[in-house]
């Protein structure tokens, strides 16, 4: 990636948490690219919005992100 | 994507990558690449199939879909299935999908009303697929007797029961057809599985809609100082589908972060309230859970099809990607099966209207639209667009803002 970083601060603990989710087994990510990589595939499986139990809230667009 | 944390430290967030990193990103980063759209004929991932019993609803509440104030939804009616029905139902699962087990999820309309249907869902399912089928009832609780929920319990069956904070919050909108409050029979409900089946209570799904944002720290205190309540935390927080027939509000980065940021606070002297934990972990999810890693190709659009892992299957016996998707777009029927050459219509006209939009967006892998947005205009999409990266700025803010204060957990 042909991106530079500047005004970096001390922030490594900080960021250790934000990038927690680091995908290194290869089948993993070709499993997410199938998908289309989109990251509310993957929260909507964790947390079982969804696919987990097929009934969220039937007024709500998508069931993840909430708007108020 | 850039935010600034009250300390004053910048985050970045590379779409491309999917990492976040401290200060700003200087370059112009490349345009996304979409892989060309690719017809399908099957969905190998569904197990799962919801089933509309019925579209009758005992209750009216102010905020339903099926209220009528939507575009492109059904209204409450009398169109419900009958054994017959269900009879062809499992016969299409069996010959639809080998996977197993079979997640079933009986939904409406209230589907208690029902009730003996119901039971004969769940007794010809397990008759077909012995211990190989799971259920679940999404119900709005009203009509759950003690015999009922000592029947459900002993079978096994998971309810989604929906609640909507304490009684003057829940009272507010989930009414019935003369405007008298439900709460009371659903707390009742509740309180009885909890005191009588607490290992059961513990598998249940709590369904929070959140029609207005106003009285969430209301309801998040009520419910914590609530004996049955407050070791149970919401399952789901909903907030409304955009309804265009009412008009959509073009959100305000500043002022959306400024409401999460008071919640924040709030969160941090009360962390043990657990409407606002799920409520903010909600909020963060997609973040936290982000894949990080940088495709080294051209990468599919993210649409449920053919990765689906559910159908939805209504009252009239038409298929449906997903019960919140418009009832406009079904893709086929019991008797005659997929419509393949309609549902990669959906899908490629869906691809179609987004490949040039999303390309340049810096939230395209955090993006929640979805194919229930294809009954939506381009001014339409131009306002959910907005709305939507509004929303995934102010959540890597809230995100960021959490890890800075020891919050994530």
């Amino acid at each position: 990636m042909n991106a530079s970083v500047n005004n970096r601060v001390n922030q490594e603990n900080i960021l250790a948490i934000l990038n927690n989710n680091v995908i290194k087994e290869e089948s993993r990510k070709e499993a997410m690219i199938a998908m289309g990589l989109s990251s509310c595939q993957v929260a909507c499986m964790s947390y079982k919005c969804c696919t987990g139990h097929g009934s969220g809230g039937k007024h709500s667009r998508h069931s993840y992100k909430i708007k108020h | 994507m850039e935010i600034r944390t009250r300390s004053g430290n910048i985050y970045s967030y590379n779409k491309h990558t999917g990492e976040i990193l401290g200060g700003s990103i200087s370059a112009q980063l490349p345009v996304w690449d979409f892989a060309p759209f690719v017809s399908f004929e099957s969905m190998p991932q569904v197990d799962s199939f919801i089933l509309g019993i019925t579209e009758q609803c005992n209750l009216r509440c102010t905020y339903c879909c099926y209220s009528g104030s939507y575009v492109n939804k059904r209204v409450h009616n009398i169109t419900s299935m009958d054994s017959r029905g269900i009879d062809e139902i499992l016969a299409f699962i069996d010959s639809f999908t080998g996977k197993r087990p079979i997640k079933l999820f009986i939904y409406g309309g209230e589907p208690l009303l029902n009730y003996n249907l119901v039971k004969y869902t769940i007794e010809k399912s397990r008759k077909r697929w012995s211990n190989d089928v799971s259920f679940t009832i999404s119900t709005n609780g009203t009509t759950l007797t003690k015999e009922r929920i000592d029947w459900l319990v002993a079978n096994n069956i998971v309810l989604a029961l929906s609640i909507d904070g304490t009684k003057p919050f829940h009272d507010s909108y989930r009414v019935d057809a003369q405007g008298n409050g439900s709460y009371t029979r659903v707390y009742d409900a509740l309180k009885y599985i909890k005191t009588t089946y607490p290992e059961y209570a513990k598998e249940m799904s709590l369904i929070m809609t959140l029609a207005s944002f106003d009285k969430i720290v209301d309801i998040a205190e009520a419910w914590h100082n609530d004996e049955i309540l407050h070791d149970m935390s919401p399952t789901m927080m909903n907030s409304l589908a955009p309804n265009f027939s009412q008009g959509v509000d073009r959100a305000d980065y500043e002022e959306v972060k400024e409401f999460y940021d008071t919640l924040l606070d709030t969160y941090e002297k009360h962390q043990d309230w657990v409407v606002l934990r799920k409520l903010l972990e909600s909020c963060v999810a997609y973040w936290k859970e982000r894949p990080i890693f940088e495709p080294s190709s051209a990468v599919p659009m993210a649409t449920c099809l053919p990765n689906n892992t559910k159908l939805y299957i209504d009252s009239n016996l038409q298929i449906g990607v997903c019960e919140k998707m418009s009832d406009n777009y079904r893709i086929g029927n019991i008797k005659d099966g997929i419509d393949w050459v309609k549902a990669n219509s959906v899908v490629r006209d869906y691809y179609n209207k987004r490949v040039e939009r999303c390309k340049d967006c810096s939230a395209v892998r955090m993006c929640n639209m979805c194919l229930t947005a294809m009954e939506y205009t381009d001014e339409q999409w131009d306002i959910l667009c907005h709305n939507e990266l509004v929303y995934t700025r102010v959540f890597m803010y809230l995100f960021c803002e959490m890890a800075e204060r020891g919050l994530i957990r």
